[in-house]
């Protein structure tokens, strides 16, 4: 047989095969891919038709195949985003699979055309994923896309998010007192307490205390916010949803974080109208640059907290006692040279405290650049380690919470 | 019947009632027996709170001050019994759906009213000495020159004095549902205005004019004469004052407490929440 008749006999056999498909003669449908496949082992249509067939993990490996071969597949491309893509995407996925005519699902396996290679049926039947040597680039670029599609795919949910976290947080009085009226409290507070010691004391007040308040909302009402989930009973459906949960917590701690900078800027005024102190920040663009890698910071170490949350309902009974502790370690009012010199490297590994000193630093004009770069570093250093931290605990006590049926509880 | 009737057996009744309400009070409304939710409610919490104001208030005026602040934040942790718990105990029945029954109850509202309050004096008290006990630990709290009598009668006082405006609190949670507001605001005021963190002889008049209408004031200045030294005779103005607007306090809370007992029974809003 030549290399022109296999080829024309697997052109023949994988149009046989998606003629079975659109009737619904899925196993007519399968044996004729396989024909096809033997035939040539590349041809793409054949392996459309399998993915078709197959369930949505082997769905998977059956484009990413395809997409080895021939990274340019449109079809496979879009295919794939079906796969990765939100409920419809799946509908319609499950839709073809059924051997119904699908717009999407048909469009996506017709005027197919073969392509060469070298690669042997067996070999890719029995991994089941693209393991060409000759086309090495081709998994890259599909991972490429698959991250791509993901990333667009996570930042929409933490926009829709944290969106609805604000929108409940405007009409939630609790939220209204933790983020806005305590810290305005305490900036009340520290006005009247550090007026002795003169100098940038009232920036420095401004700064902690709404610093203050970025950390109680953290606390309360990120790590709250699984509860009301809990209690409102949709944390079960949260979980079992495709997008991961710490990317939907996420976009909440965001949405809080972010709100609660607002203090900062009601301490501020609340300096300077009611205590008539001139207000200046020494480096702003700086100081801005701080605010940002504060909030990033911020939210990801609430990617630490919220697991706990869900593990365990009863932890909101300990919040209380966890607000004051930051307050002291990450010196946000007052220096850490003041404690106990044991205390020090749990500072150390708090980003609220380099980012108590990047804000203090930048807002009073204190430290040289090269100072607050470090306390920049570390808030980087600190979020990422929260953030893969928080990933992991995510893993093991959702693990943990589906085992024990434990979800719902509270 | 007529047994049932006699001075004694309303007495006895009353008497069963007070108890029954406080402890079932106490112990639905914060589950305290539960170790590590005391733990962090009635020992952690309270010593943070202890620890950033005294740090605060030392990075501000020197380490010779921490004494002030120490006993300051000690004695207005009898707040957190006295606003938290009272109010929820009386507002919690609204939210659980008791209230109706409550009301519906040929019970004697006084004794329904002061019990829910009874146990969180008591707590309240236990609060404080457990402040204080932190800070003799560890921020070398002197209390060698102390009465102990004296600085009992003031915890007492105290902590009554709170739960009075407690109690008025928790009849207003009756008509309002940012029960959680009120009580954080009043609480962290509290921390303004009480005098545990700042001299109130350097506030505005008006504030100093705020400081001297509510409770705590006065107990905590008791308080920090009893430790420097004083004795109770110094202290007894103070304290009588204390009492005075604790029992101020909680009269209101009980007008209020009828009052809208009656207008809830006249507009059938007993269970709205």
């Amino acid at each position: 047989m030549t290399g022109d008749d296999a080829l024309s006999r697997a052109d023949a056999s994988s149009r046989n095969a998606r003629k079975a498909l659109a009737r619904g003669d899925r196993t007519n449908a399968r044996r004729a891919a396989f024909l096809a496949l033997e035939s040539d082992p590349t041809c793409e249509l054949a392996w459309l038709v399998l993915a078709a067939l197959a369930d949505p993990p082997a769905r998977r490996n059956y484009l990413e195949h395809i997409l080895a071969v021939n990274s340019k597949s449109q079809r496979a491309i879009n295919a794939l985003k079906v796969e990765t893509g939100e409920r419809r995407m799946l509908e319609r996925a499950h839709f073809v699979s059924r051997g119904n005519r699908s717009p999407d699902g048909v469009s996506a396996i017709e005027d197919t055309k073969p392509h060469k290679s070298v690669r042997t049926p067996a070999s890719i039947v029995a991994k089941g994923a693209p393991n060409g040597v000759e086309s090495s680039a081709a998994p890259i670029t599909a991972s490429f896309v698959r991250a791509k599609q993901n990333l667009v795919q996570d930042l929409r949910v933490v926009a829709t998010s944290c969106e609805m976290a604000l929108k409940h947080a405007a009409t939630d009085s609790f939220i209204i007192f933790a983020v806005f009226v305590q810290p305005l409290i305490i900036a009340l507070l520290g006005l009247y307490m550090l007026r002795e010691r003169g100098g940038d004391y009232a920036i420095f007040v401004v700064v902690g205390s709404g610093l203050t308040g970025l950390w109680s909302s953290l606390l309360f009402v990120s790590g709250g916010a699984l509860n009301q989930e809990r209690w409102s009973g949709t944390l079960e459906s949260l979980v079992g949803m495709p997008t991961s949960l710490e990317v939907i917590v996420f976009g909440k701690n965001l949405a809080y974080v972010t709100q609660s900078l607002g203090s900062m800027v009601l301490a501020y005024a609340l300096a300077s109208v009611l205590f008539g102190t001139p207000l200046r920040i020494a480096q702003p663009l700086v100081f801005l640059a701080s605010i940002v890698l504060t909030t990033v910071s911020f939210v990801c170490l609430g990617l630490l907290l919220a697991p706990m949350f869900v593990a365990n309902p009863d932890i909101r009974n300990f919040v209380n006692a966890l607000e004051y502790p930051m307050y002291i370690l990450a010196g946000f009012l007052f220096p850490i040279a003041l404690l106990p010199g044991w205390t020090t490297p749990l500072s150390y590994v708090l980003a609220p405290y380099w980012a108590a000193e990047a804000l203090h630093a930048a807002s009073t004009g204190t430290a040289a650049l090269s100072n607050i770069a470090l306390d920049w570093g570390m808030l980087l250093v600190l979020g990422a380690a929260y953030v893969l931290i928080g990933r992991w605990l995510f893993r093991v006590f959702l693990r943990k919470a589906r085992q024990d049926a434990t979800l719902d509880f509270f | 019947m007529e047994a049932a009737r006699s001075p004694m057996h309303r007495l006895a009744a009353n008497i069963r009632l007070f108890y029954e309400g406080a402890y079932l009070s106490y112990v639905a409304l914060f589950t305290w027996f539960a170790p590590w939710t005391y733990l962090a409610s009635k020992i952690i919490m309270p010593l943070g709170q202890i620890l950033f104001f005294t740090y605060l208030g030392t990075y501000a005026t020197g380490p010779g001050s921490a004494d002030f602040y120490v006993i300051g934040n000690a004695v207005q942790l009898a707040a957190i019994s006295g606003v938290y718990g009272v109010t929820m105990s009386i507002g919690g029945d609204r939210w659980s759906g008791t209230l109706p029954y409550l009301f519906g109850s040929p019970a004697n509202r006084l004794t329904i009213f002061i019990g829910r309050a009874a146990i969180h004096v008591v707590d309240g008290m236990i609060g404080v000495v457990i402040g204080l006990g932190w800070g003799a630990l560890l921020l070398g709290l002197d209390m060698s020159h102390t009465d102990p009598l004296a600085l009992t009668l003031t915890i007492v006082v105290t902590a009554f004095s709170t739960s009075g405006l407690g109690l008025m609190l928790g009849s207003l949670s009756l008509i309002t549902v940012n029960v959680m507001f009120v009580n954080n605001l009043i609480y962290f005021m509290l921390l303004i205005f009480s005098g545990s963190n700042l001299d109130l002889t350097k506030l505005p008049a008006i504030m100093q004019a705020v400081s001297q209408g509510i409770p705590l004031t006065r107990g905590i200045a008791s308080a920090r004469l009893i430790i420097a030294g004083g004795s109770l005779a110094e202290v007894a103005p103070l304290l009588v004052q204390e009492v005075g607007i604790g029992l101020i306090y909680a009269l209101i809370g009980y007008a209020m407490f009828r009052w809208f007992e009656i207008q809830a029974k006249r507009r059938g809003t007993l269970d709205v929440v």
